[in-house]
């Protein structure tokens, strides 16, 4: 595990902001730190990047306890971000980078390497308030990465980019994923959840109340509903079902074509199946019904605030 | 360190590099040298002629004055006796025709502290002070030098062309005259407490506007970085004290920088600019030959600038300076951290007003004793009680030091007081700070801020 967290707690003024979370994160994964406006994601954050230290617990990198020296280790782009309206992007890049542990010639060997790769070479002598918002988060998206963190930590690093520009920085995170970087993504977006997600963790009300590989949290989460598009009438269909097998949704395209999503209590598929096909029902396509990230946060987001 | 390097580096150079920096640094000395060329320019609006009747008890030198061409008319008076003639100054129609009445006493010759005085209605300005005294002092010497050598014109010649001897000749020959208006009062011309509490004041006003311009701009820059949003990204990478701390350094080298430049080219503008208003004492080429040459020797060192610098040169330096340079850092360390707590705590400019206050009344206290009782009271209760309380000793202290008024366990006092009250200080701003950048939203009470200590 490269990044391990033990039983955190935070605590502001009369108000506890992380309670006794812990998380563990697997070399090279793209962790998705879920959880609704104030759970306590940006708590978590900070406490990592050493802005803060939690009132109780620990955190180890790579097995080391957390300490100045990791610093170097992590990049972070923080959801509220900027940089200096008046600074020279160069200028401003290679200072944060070298705040970062860098030395100046090869944060300005990185640097050009990076303004090549965005083909943004002739902006070094510009300004940022010269530079549109997504032009501003490309440069800011550079400045995290630019010492190759082994963490880093990205908080909405989509919002304000087009989706073009957006799907540069998602394959940019996935080789950095490739080239040994483990990336912790939080995020409200759980399309982009869903497609460069490993593992998450959600977060709701200071608690940790889910965490896992994505694939297996889909699979717990998921309700045993298939989708079944067959030629035939519907009653024919409704009347072959029996009490194991319950319709939950129908629809009809014309007279001949339909679909039904059929959820399956203590039977099989193959079970349905074999049903449908002794009914001279003409199937033409089965689909299970996998939930959401989308689905599954609200379900449980909704579930935990009823048990507390 | 090396990040905190970094970080005042940045602080000092993106400063430097503004157009406004370099704006105002030309700027400054050009109107500063500017004003003061105002006001030697006003102080040199006199009378065209001045006729100086002279009382000459010794009956050799109101002969042997140097014409001054235009500016002034030597007039021997007729009057039995010095007390005679300043009757006759104060009240006699046929002495109205004179501006200024000159007493040489008969020991002038002899001695050089004489008592020798200018007697006025109107106080002269100091350039035709200079030329009178200057005369008198020329006219002794062309007379102690021709009696030395009974009318040897060889021995006078060779004695004139020789460097050494005119150097020799011209220490002892600064003569005292006194300044009395008509009534006979002496004007107290107390150089050496005046020049004490200039000095001091100077000083303190250095101090002053440096708390204040580079104060403010310490809090301006926490306000960018805050309101920027760069903050966060910062300080994941180095500690916010070392942060608030470059900052305050930075900014403080920036105000150092600007005072060298403003100082070096004040200097050069000044003496460029004085070289025209003021170009020579003597006019008029009636002069003798040795008196020209012993007037290019003192034309740059009159008698008042002479006591200037007597003055100057007495005053305690190494005390000034020390103090100068330990009240500065400390005074400008204290309120800057404080303006950059002020600065964290709020997201914009003009929420800062309310915090503001409190900080900056006692800095205005201190200005204003200062600026009002320095010369008329400097030994005033406000003055010594202020030169002591840390938020003010900054400002007040100076003055006192310079004027050689304070004994040193004051000295000590004020500076132990300012050490504990830095570290306070400071301790107490980078808690606010450190939670203050992070805080975005609506203005925080003072009751908040109370509790971000305790975080």
């Amino acid at each position: 595990m490269i990044f391990e967290a033990k039983n955190i707690t935070k605590l502001y003024h009369n108000h506890r902001a992380l309670n006794d979370v812990s998380l563990s994160v697997p070399e090279q994964a793209v962790f998705g730190l879920l959880g609704p406006n104030g759970a306590g994601k940006t708590s978590l954050i900070r406490i990592i990047n050493q802005i803060t230290a939690p009132d109780k617990g620990e955190i180890f990198i790579s097995g080391e306890k957390l300490q100045p020296k990791h610093i170097q280790d992590i990049g972070y782009l923080p959801e509220e971000r900027g940089l200096y309206k008046k600074m020279k992007i160069g200028e401003q890049a290679l200072y944060l980078a070298q705040l970062k542990g860098m030395s100046k010639q090869d944060a300005k060997a990185q640097l050009k390497l990076w303004f090549d790769k965005f083909e943004i070479g002739d902006w070094w002598n510009k300004k940022i308030e010269e530079l549109s918002k997504g032009m501003a988060q490309k440069i800011q998206f550079i400045i995290t990465v630019l010492h190759k963190p082994k963490i880093l930590i990205l908080d909405e690093p989509f919002s304000g980019f087009d989706p073009i520009n957006a799907n540069l920085i998602k394959d940019e995170i996935l080789k950095l994923r490739d080239e040994g970087s483990t990336i912790f993504l939080s995020t409200h977006n759980m399309k982009s959840v869903e497609e460069i997600c490993d593992h998450i963790a959600l977060i709701n009300k200071s608690n940790k109340v889910l965490d896992g590989k994505v694939s297996e949290i889909k699979t717990t989460f998921s309700k045993n509903i298939y989708d079944i598009s067959f030629e035939g009438n519907m009653i024919g269909f409704a009347n072959a079902l029996w009490t194991n097998f319950e319709l939950v949704d129908k629809e009809s395209f014309d007279s001949t074509n339909h679909r039904a999503s059929v959820k399956l209590n203590d039977a099989s598929l193959n079970d349905l199946l074999k049903t449908l096909i002794n009914n001279d029902i003409q199937i033409k396509d089965v689909t299970e019904i996998i939930p959401t990230m989308d689905d599954i946060f609200i379900e449980v987001v909704n579930q935990n605030n009823q048990n507390i | 360190m090396g990040v905190t390097r970094l970080i005042i580096g940045r602080e000092y150079l993106t400063r430097v590099k503004k157009r406004t920096f370099i704006v105002m640094t030309i700027l400054g000395p050009i109107l500063f040298a500017g004003f003061f060329a105002a006001v030697i320019l006003m102080s040199q609006q006199e009378k065209d002629k001045y006729t100086v009747g002279i009382f000459d008890a010794t009956y050799t030198l109101s002969n042997r004055m140097p014409p001054m061409t235009g500016k002034i008319k030597w007039d021997p008076v007729n009057a039995t006796s010095y007390n005679d003639a300043l009757i006759k100054f104060k009240s006699d129609e046929s002495f109205e025709k004179y501006d200024l009445l000159l007493y040489l006493p008969e020991n002038i010759i002899n001695t050089e502290r004489s008592g020798g005085k200018i007697i006025y209605r109107k106080a002269p300005s100091i350039s035709i002070e200079d030329k009178i005294k200057e005369s008198v002092r020329l006219a002794r010497e062309s007379f102690i030098i021709s009696k030395q050598y009974e009318g040897d014109s060889a021995k006078m010649k060779e004695f004139r062309s020789t460097y050494a001897n005119i150097r020799s000749l011209n220490s002892f020959s600064l003569i005292d005259i006194d300044n009395i208006d008509e009534k006979g009062e002496a004007i107290s011309k107390n150089v050496d407490h005046k020049v004490g509490a200039g000095v001091g004041m100077a000083f303190s006003f250095i101090i002053f506007f440096f708390i204040f311009f580079f104060g403010a701009q310490v809090m301006r820059g926490v306000i960018e970085e805050k309101t920027n949003r760069i903050i966060e990204v910062i300080i994941s990478s180095v500690k916010p004290f070392q942060l608030m701390m470059g900052k305050i350094i930075g900014v403080a080298l920036v105000g150092l920088t600007q005072f060298v430049i403003w100082g070096v080219f004040s200097t050069i503008l000044i003496n460029v600019l004085m070289a025209f208003i003021m170009p020579d004492y003597v006019e008029g080429d009636a002069v003798s030959q040795m008196s020209q040459e012993m007037m290019l020797q003192n034309a740059n060192l009159s008698k008042f600038q002479n006591d200037i610098f007597n003055a100057l040169w007495a005053l305690p330096w190494v005390n000034i300076i020390t103090s100068f340079i330990f009240f500065f850092l400390m005074g400008y360390l204290i309120y800057s951290a404080l303006f950059a707590a002020i600065g964290s705590a709020v997201d914009n400019e003009t929420d800062t007003q309310q915090f503001m206050t409190p900080v900056i009344l006692p800095l205005m206290l201190a200005f204003y004793v200062v600026a009002f009782s320095a010369f008329k009271n400097p030994d005033s209760a406000a003055m010594y009680w202020l030169s002591l309380f840390p938020l003010t000793s900054p400002v007040v202290m100076l003055v006192r030091v310079a004027m050689g008024s304070a004994e040193l366990w004051e000295v000590l006092l004020a500076m132990g007081l300012l050490i504990i009250t830095f570290i306070g200080t400071v301790w107490i701003a980078a808690k606010v700070y450190r939670t203050g950048i992070l805080m975005y939203g609506k203005k925080p009470s003072y009751k908040e801020i109370f509790k971000w200590l305790k975080y």
